[in-house]
């Protein structure tokens, strides 16, 4: 165990219910219960006011004048925006500037952040990768996404993208104009019979200024709850049939190309690093991508401005979708 | 995939090819691995337990001292790092075919089995940003680049591999330059595997241009301190040696499943009709009885090459491209090319 000191007392204890598998997230620092506590409230889990069941995955958010030691002689590499990550067969740890991720293998899995004075965005950062480490040993995986529903079906929709390439845009303009929803952001995939589902799993939507969207008034531009303003209700669960690739073209123009099965595999393999970088859930995170290659269609989105008039982007994406269904 | 010196008798050590996995992140349109096995919803590694006991049976039957992975992309596997130890345990030496993407999370495996890793092989497909990312994807060159450094300030012995496309005839001192400034240990040219007509078509060399090509190598071979070569698949008509490793009896290949095949360029092969090159099953059979066959099946394939070559030259017949070279050979007569009718 590592050497720090930590309060023998939760502030906060929760108990969240996702996909079958039930969460417990506690919290030793006062100041940090609050802002885990908002963070928490922004992801599609469904809290559980009192539970007798034994938890499958702890959390547990500490504060730390200094940062736990990592011990020697374990594997690290590389991750994105910033991190190091630290993996033995039993252990992993995830290290930011101000934070540290330990999870340990056992029953329940056990999940340990250590937290020094940090900024929103990285404790959101840390804490996502927290809560998605832990669900991947269970079986469910995340991809950057967003995801929506072919009005009147049940056929999902992903729209993969890194930041900034038009997800949270396009996925409104979806919304808007009937289609369902799961998320603009982060979905949770899992295998269930011989199908991969995806879930939602951020449930507010974020729009940058710079996206040109509009939705009412201007305070809605950054973050807000879809289900506030929109009558289409959010679906928990949907069998993805096409997977966009989306970026922004600046033309006025949308184009929509098909992708080859490969190409799609190809791809959803890079949009999801954690596919090879957690070597314990690699196989069966691989496994899912391969077989979601296999069960949707890909396809290639340079988005034009022309998907910011009124009903286009559903017109289009539904014309494209439907050649998927018709098996053109 | 394997990497042998041209211009001179050395198939390398006796060796094992594995597949460690039959994916891959990338997706090169040239690529002769079956697109079923690359990117089909089973994704498959190659068993731990499996490893050891076909490395502990090799080494006994074929006396073995190295085994070479390839894929799929073989770091895609997700016990890389225990692959390396298992190799490195049993006293062998381990080489990798990768196209680089993943190597930063890898480094730290190589580094801990540094003494078991004799060179890495990567795969390259232009000398500039452009012209690789143009095949593999953007951000492919830089971390290739930044793979290449790290070997070269590790010592790491590194090989570069690179198929010679029609858009690359003219490049080749382009690329030896490039190889030995990237501090390269070798430079091993290939000539494409055609998979399709089209590829046959827009991408492959014919006869005249192979020979050219062939000739241009072998010019910088000699001029480079890097070691520069073609891999075997080069029109090559000799019939008193065998042409290639896995003929020789050097090397033997076992696919993603764990079965016993002749070679690594003919395995999963993409748009093959047949599998006449696999004989085994080393799931359920050992390798030892499983090698018995195989080189029956490579003595018969030698047999059939130097019968065929023999019988042109009486007929004063020149052997044609799919005749002279012995990769393409293999691939006509095993049915991996349904789709090619008659001599280029």
């Amino acid at each position: 165990m590592l050497g720090i000191d930590v309060l023998d007392r939760p502030v906060s204890q929760s108990f969240f219910a996702v996909a079958g598998r039930l969460l417990f997230v506690q919290c030793f620092d006062r100041h940090l219960a609050a802002r885990i506590e908002r963070l928490f409230g922004g992801w599609q889990l469904t809290p559980v006011a009192s539970c007798d069941l034994n938890p499958d995955i702890e959390i547990s958010f500490s504060s730390a004048d200094s940062l736990p030691v990592i011990p020697r002689g374990l594997s690290e590499f590389e991750v994105a925006a910033g991190g190091r990550c630290y993996v033995d067969t039993d252990e992993l740890y995830l290290q930011f500037n101000n934070s540290l991720l330990l999870l340990e293998h056992k029953n329940p899995v056990c999940v340990s952040v250590f937290i020094r004075e940090v900024n929103d965005v990285e404790l959101g950062r840390v804490t996502s990768f927290a809560v998605c480490a832990a669900m991947r040993r269970f079986g469910l995986f995340e991809l950057h996404a967003a995801g929506v529903v072919v009005p009147n079906t049940r056929d999902g929709v992903l729209i993969v993208g890194p930041s900034g390439s038009g997800k949270s845009t396009l996925t409104l303009e979806l919304v808007k104009s009937g289609w369902g929803y799961l998320s603009d952001d982060e979905l949770l995939l899992n295998v269930a019979g011989e199908e991969v589902e995806a879930r939602g799993f951020r449930s507010f939507f974020a729009l940058s200024p710079a996206s040109g969207a509009t939705v009412g008034p201007s305070r809605f531009k950054t973050s807000f709850e879809p289900a506030s303003i929109f009558a289409v209700p959010a679906v928990s669960c949907v069998a993805p049939r096409s997977v966009l690739f989306t970026s922004i073209s600046g033309l006025n123009e949308t184009q929509i190309s098909a992708l080859d099965q490969s190409e799609t595999m190809t791809r959803l393999i890079r949009a999801c690093p954690w596919a090879t970088y957690d070597t314990a859930v690699a196989g069966p995170y691989l496994q899912l991508l391969s077989r979601l290659a296999h069960q949707a269609r890909g396809f290639d989105l340079q988005a034009g401005t022309d998907l910011l008039e009124p009903d286009r982007a559903s017109h289009i994406i539904l014309r494209c979708v439907s050649r998927v269904n018709n098996g053109d | 995939m394997e990497t042998e010196g041209h211009f001179t008798n050395d198939y390398g050590p006796h060796r094992l090819s594995v597949e460690l996995a039959n994916i891959c992140n990338l997706h090169c349109s040239y690529c002769f691995r079956s697109e079923d096995n690359l990117y089909s919803h089973h994704a498959e590694f190659f068993p731990l337990t499996l490893l050891r006991r076909v490395i502990d049976e090799a080494r006994e039957a074929a006396q073995i001292t190295h085994v070479n992975f390839t894929g799929g992309e073989p770091t895609l596997h997700p016990q890389f790092a225990e692959v390396l130890e298992t190799v490195a345990a049993s006293g062998l030496q381990a080489s990798f075919v990768t196209n680089g993407w993943h190597f930063e999370r890898t480094w730290p495996a190589l580094l801990a089995n540094r003494n078991a890793i004799s060179h890495v092989a990567f795969s390259l497909d232009g000398t500039d940003r452009e012209t690789h990312d143009r095949w593999r994807g953007n951000g492919s060159f830089e971390r290739l680049v930044r793979a290449f450094s790290r070997c070269y300030i590790a010592r790491l012995p590194f090989a570069i591999k690179i198929v010679v496309r029609r858009d690359l005839v003219n490049q080749l001192e382009q690329i030896a330059i490039f190889a030995a400034r990237m501090g390269a240990a070798a430079l091993n040219f290939a000539h494409v595997m055609p998979t399709s007509i089209g590829a046959e078509n827009d991408l492959a060399l014919n006869r005249e241009e192979q020979r050219a090509v062939e000739e241009e190598i072998a010019i910088l071979a000699r001029i480079f301190k890097t070691k520069i070569g073609i891999d075997v698949g080069y029109y090559n008509v000799d019939v008193q040696r065998a042409p290639c490793a896995p003929l020789a009896g050097t090397s033997m290949n076992v696919d993603y499943r764990g079965r016993l095949s002749l070679c690594c360029n003919l395995s999963g092969f993409r748009g093959a009709a047949e599998e006449p090159d696999v004989v085994a099953d080393l799931n359920v059979e050992s390798f030892a009885a499983a090698l018995a066959k195989l080189r029956v099946l490579a003595s018969a394939q030698l047999q059939k090459r130097k019968d065929t070559l023999t019988n042109l030259r009486a007929r004063g017949t020149t052997p044609d491209l799919y005749t002279g070279s012995p990769c393409l050979f293999c691939l006509q007569t095993y049915g991996k090319i349904p789709w090619h009718h008659g001599a280029r």
